[in-house]
Formats: structure tokens, C-alpha cells, sequence
């Protein structure tokens, strides 16, 4: 048995680093991520956590030393937000093509200019062609869970792949709530040590870390393959993680409050746990409206949505990201539920909305209004406007 | 839920203040949550907390614009505009200033007044500072006040942030602030 106690967001992520018992820690400073490091800094310090902390002077070295880390076959653990998670990406393309299974939180912060120091998930999602998967967290609960999956996913043989464990910076990584931290011998067997055998050569099988140009395709094959494969090793450290801990996320989508539902509205981050109170409140108003958390967006549960899609006749994606000039004005994750929805005979009706952009709070009304858009497309038969900036209505906010 | 909104400037402990009563508060068995809003980190500036706390998990992440309650740790944001606004009508307010409750008037008919002179207490715990520290005098104020959390629970939060010594005048002063905030239930 664990103990509960309060934790900020970023206090999780140190508890889920230490407990996964990482052995090196490459970082760089940068808010909102900066006391998940301290923390973790904290904890090697006191003695509490076996690992070297690398200091470097800048977050492209702390992905060249995670590397180079997780290479000799060392358990890595970093994280970063914002502006040193792209100032960084030049080195996030190297672990998922070389399979190294790297966890790093990244720690949502809206990119420049204007933007403050809060959330939105343009950071993030710029990765999302790099071949990292990616986990969006709610609250410090799931991000501690989390934390320990992400090695048992990406350690996976089936997937050596490096996974991000992405929350909102404030809303998540600062807010302090009753987080239950599991005993330190149940995590060890849960999660054994690291032994990385994709180096190990074998006849017949294809690796390469620097290949000719005709082995080029073959490679990143691999990796498309990989990325498919975890979605099934997801489901499966989920569950067995629940069976042990007591905690599930549902894989990749969560459905909330959907029986006997037709419309439902999707969000990602730690939004959802604002829905989840809209959606009890209207709910007990009768309006027919639920709600889908995105837990997984690499890889995209394709299949896992088209199955949903079956059931809704309307969804609504809350996008938090802006994508200037894309196909009808989307944001990114609605561009890729139309993608994966496209193929059906019968289609839902998409909706998007805009919110929380440059780290302005998603608020009660906010998603109030969402998910009376939703109700009202499914009435209608009809979307009102086929992307929504939610931020620029006057919905009578006190703010 | 009751949703409580703290105000204060950078470096009078507003966040820890808010911290260290969640912890209580869930010392006690209930539910809390503790979501701060601030620029950068710096002396000075504004500093907003939202706390909540329930009988059941607290799931939203929003922040609070329509407060049950409002704890304000310095007298001169009395008058800034964005720390009154959106204070529900009968709700309670818990200031740092040297009046009586009975003199306060923030635009609101409300159902508790609560007041104590943390600045002043402030200067004969801690020294004469050009920022007062007064989160801690708050909590004490806050328990007295509204009952939300006891005085005693209070008491480990406050030694586990400040180890040593400062744990011990932290929760004097804590004490003080219960002993000698002027409550006002307006609606009697």
C-alpha cells in the first residue's frame, strides 16, 4: 500500500521518475517545469533517488546527453515545455529512429509571442510527427501513473519508443490535489530494470542507427510499425497497471458518461476534469451531451474512434492548439479525427472549437457553451460554424 | 465545494499560504485543491490563488471568478478591482486590514465580515518588512473566522514548510491571527 498526499502536478512527475527509478536525469530549467526538476534535484540530493543528474546549458544538450544515456543503457528521465521543447527538436527526431525508450514530461506552456507562461498544447503537438508517443494527463494522479506506464510502454519490445508524458503547465503541473503514491516494491515488480537488447544483432532482422539511403524507408517503416504495435501494449499496461494499483485510464479514449448518448464533445489535457462537472451539471439539466478524453494522441487510436464514431452522431473536438491556415481553419486534433473518420460510410458530424489558446483558462461556461453547440448541431442536424473560436464570444464571463 | 480565492503580492506566501490550508484541510479528511496563478515568479507582483475544497474528489481545473470566499493578505489590494470582483452575494471575506469589519464595504452584501491587522502583527513577529509576510497570520484568521479547517491542523503544514525555528514563530503567529481576527456575521 502507498500513502496519499497532496502533490502539484510537477511533484507527480518526480514521484513517477523516482519510483520508475530512472538512473539519469539530463535537464534544463524552464517554467512551468522548473520544480519537477527541482525535485527530482531534491530527491538525488537527499540520497531518496540513485541517479545523476546531468546539469547542461540548454535543452538541445539535455536531449544530446538523454541520448546518449539511454543508448548505453541507462533508464532516462527528462522534461522540458514551451520554447525549450522546440529549441530541443532538432534532437527529439534521434530517439524514436535510434528506439530508445527516453520518458520526458512535457510540460504545456503556449509558445511566443504574447503568450504568457500558461498552457495551450502547440508545443507539444509540434512534435507529434517526430515518433514519440504522446500521453495527455489530467490531473497529478494520472501524471505519476503515468509516468511509471511510459516506461513499461516504450520499454516494451514490441516498441522501443521514446514517450511523452504531456500536461498542462499551472492547471496541472502547479494545482495540488490528494495524489495516492504507490509503494516503491510493488512499482519494482511492476517494472523491472531496463535492458535494452534492440542493439543485440540478429540474422534476418532489420536495425540501423545510420543506414544507406535505399535502408532509409525500411527504417522509418519500423518505427510506423512500432508506433501501431504500442497501441495494443498501451491497452495492456494500462489494465495490468490497474489490476495491481487500482487506477484505470481507459487506454487511449476514455468515454465519460455516454450511456444512452448520441453527442459528445472530446478535450485533452486537464480541461476534462472541468468537463467532467459541466457534463454532470447539464446531464442532470437533461441535456444529452458526453464526453471523450483524448488520453493517447500518438499514436492515434484510430480504430478505438472509428468504433466510437459508430455510436455518436455528433462529435465536437476541443481543440487547444491553432494550426494558422489549415484545412477549414482546424485545429490539430480535429484535422486528424477527420482523417481517421473519412473512411466511414456513415460519419459523424465534426464540430471544433477553439479554447484555451496562449494559456487563457478553459472555463465552466466555456464548455457550458461547447457542449450546448453540440446539442444544438445534433438537434439541427447541422454545424453552425465548422470551427469555433469559443474565447472570442461573450458568454458573460466575470473574469 | 466551497471556493476560495486568495490575494496577495509576491512574497507575503500567498501560494504556501493557500498550500498549507489545503494540506490541513486534507489532514482533516477532506478534499482539496490548490491551482496558482501568477507571472513570473517575483517580489511584488500580483498573486492569485485558487483553492477549493470539497466531501468528494475536486475535478475541475478552471480557475475561480465567482468566489465563495475571498482571503486578501495586504490592505492596499482592498481597492483593486479584479481582487473584488465576481465575490458571490453572501459570501465571506477575510482581510488583512485595521478596521472592523463592520467599516468594510466591498460592493457586496456578504454574510461574514472577518478582519485582523496582519500587518501589524506581521512587524512584531517577523520585523518590519517593506512586504509583509502575513500568510500564515491569514490561516489563523481563516480558521477562527469560517471553521473551515482547525487551528491545530494547521500546525504540521506550517512546521513541514518551514522547518526549523521559523516553524515554531509561523505557527505563533498563525495563533495570533486566531486569537485576534474580529469577525462579523452581517447577516445577524
Amino acid at each position: 500500500m502507498g500513502i496519499i498526499r497532496m502533490l502539484e502536478g510537477n511533484e507527480a512527475a518526480a514521484w513517477g521518475a523516482k519510483l520508475a527509478r530512472a538512473e539519469v536525469v539530463p535537464a534544463y530549467p524552464i517554467t512551468p517545469q522548473t520544480e519537477l526538476i527541482s525535485t527530482i534535484a531534491s530527491f538525488i540530493a537527499n540520497g531518496e533517488m540513485k541517479a545523476q543528474y546531468i546539469k547542461v546549458e540548454g535543452e538541445h544538450t539535455a536531449m544530446a546527453a538523454a541520448i546518449g544515456a539511454s543508448a548505453a543503457g541507462a533508464r532516462v528521465f527528462t522534461a522540458s515545455a514551451s520554447q525549450g521543447i522546440v529549441f530541443m527538436e532538432e534532437a527529439l527526431w534521434m530517439p524514436p529512429g535510434m528506439r530508445l525508450p527516453i520518458v520526458m514530461c512535457m510540460v504545456n506552456r503556449a509558445m511566443a509571442p504574447i503568450g504568457g507562461l500558461r498552457p495551450d498544447h502547440n508545443d507539444s503537438l509540434l512534435q507529434r510527427d517526430t515518433g514519440w508517443i504522446q500521453f495527455y494527463c489530467e490531473n497529478s494522479q494520472e501524471i505519476l501513473d503515468t509516468v511509471i506506464q511510459a516506461y513499461k510502454v516504450g520499454e516494451d519490445k514490441r516498441v522501443y519508443l521514446p514517450v511523452a508524458v504531456c500536461y498542462d503547465g499551472y492547471f496541472a503541473s502547479a494545482t495540488a490535489t490528494p495524489t495516492s503514491i504507490p509503494d516503491q516494491k510493488e512499482v519494482d515488480d511492476y517494472l523491472p530494470p531496463y535492458k535494452h537488447e534492440m542493439y543485440n544483432l540478429m540474422p534476418g532482422e532489420f536495425r540501423t542507427i545510420r543506414g544507406f539511403p535505399q535502408n532509409i524507408a525500411k527504417a522509418r517503416y519500423e518505427v510506423q510499425k512500432a508506433t501501431e504495435k504500442a497501441k495494443g501494449v498501451i491497452e495492456e499496461v494500462d489494465k495490468s497497471y490497474g489490476e495491481i494499483f487500482g487506477r484505470y485510464y481507459d487506454g487511449a479514449l476514455e468515454e465519460y458518461a455516454c450511456d444512452g448518448i448520441e453527442a459528445v464533445f472530446m478535450t485533452m489535457g486537464s480541461m476534462t476534469g472541468t468537463a467532467r462537472d459541466v457534463i454532470d451539471e447539464i446531464q442532470a439539466e437533461g441535456k444529452k451531451v458526453g464526453l471523450i478524453k483524448m488520453r493517447c494522441f500518438r499514436p492515434f487510436p484510430t480504430e478505438e474512434l472509428r468504433k466510437l464514431a459508430k455510436k455518436y452522431k455528433v462529435i465536437g473536438i476541443v481543440d487547444r492548439n491553432t494550426s494558422y491556415g489549415s484545412a477549414s481553419g482546424s485545429g490539430i486534433v480535429a484535422m486528424e479525427v477527420a482523417r481517421a473518420l473519412y473512411s466511414l460510410d456513415d460519419r459523424p458530424l465534426l464540430l471544433n472549437f477553439h479554447v484555451g489558446l496562449g494559456g487563457s483558462d478553459v472555463t465552466m461556461r466555456q464548455i457550458r457553451y461547447i457542449a450546448d453547440k453540440v446539442l444544438d448541431a445534433y438537434q439541427t442536424g447541422k454545424a453552425e460554424d465548422e470551427t469555433d473560436w469559443v474565447e472570442l464570444k461573450d458568454l458573460g464571463e466575470v473574469m | 465545494m466551497i471556493e476560495i480565492r486568495f490575494h496577495g503580492m509576491g512574497g507575503q506566501g500567498a501560494v504556501m499560504g493557500a498550500l498549507a490550508l489545503a494540506e490541513a484541510a486534507f489532514s482533516e479528511g477532506k478534499y482539496a485543491q490548490k491551482i496558482p496563478v501568477y507571472g513570473g515568479m517575483r517580489r511584488g507582483g500580483d498573486v492569485t490563488v485558487f483553492l477549493r475544497l470539497d466531501d468528494k474528489p475536486i475535478r475541475r481545473t478552471s480557475g475561480i471568478y465567482e468566489p465563495d470566499a475571498l482571503v486578501v493578505l495586504d490592505p492596499t489590494l482592498l481597492n483593486v478591482a479584479e481582487v473584488r470582483k465576481g465575490l458571490k452575494q453572501r459570501g465571506t471575506a477575510i482581510l488583512n486590514v485595521n478596521n472592523n469589519p463592520e467599516e468594510v464595504d466591498l460592493g457586496v452584501p456578504l454574510s461574514k465580515i472577518a478582519t485582523v491587522d496582519a500587518t501589524g502583527i506581521s512587524a512584531e513577529v517577523f520585523g518590519p518588512r517593506a512586504i509583509p509576510i502575513t500568510n500564515t497570520i491569514m490561516l489563523g484568521a481563516v480558521s477562527r473566522a469560517t471553521g473551515w479547517v482547525k487551528l491545530e491542523s494547521l500546525r504540521g503544514p506550517i512546521l513541514h514548510m518551514f522547518p526549523g525555528r521559523m516553524g515554531e514563530v509561523n505557527f505563533e503567529a498563525c495563533t495570533r491571527g486566531y486569537n485576534e481576527v474580529r469577525v462579523w456575521e452581517c447577516s445577524k
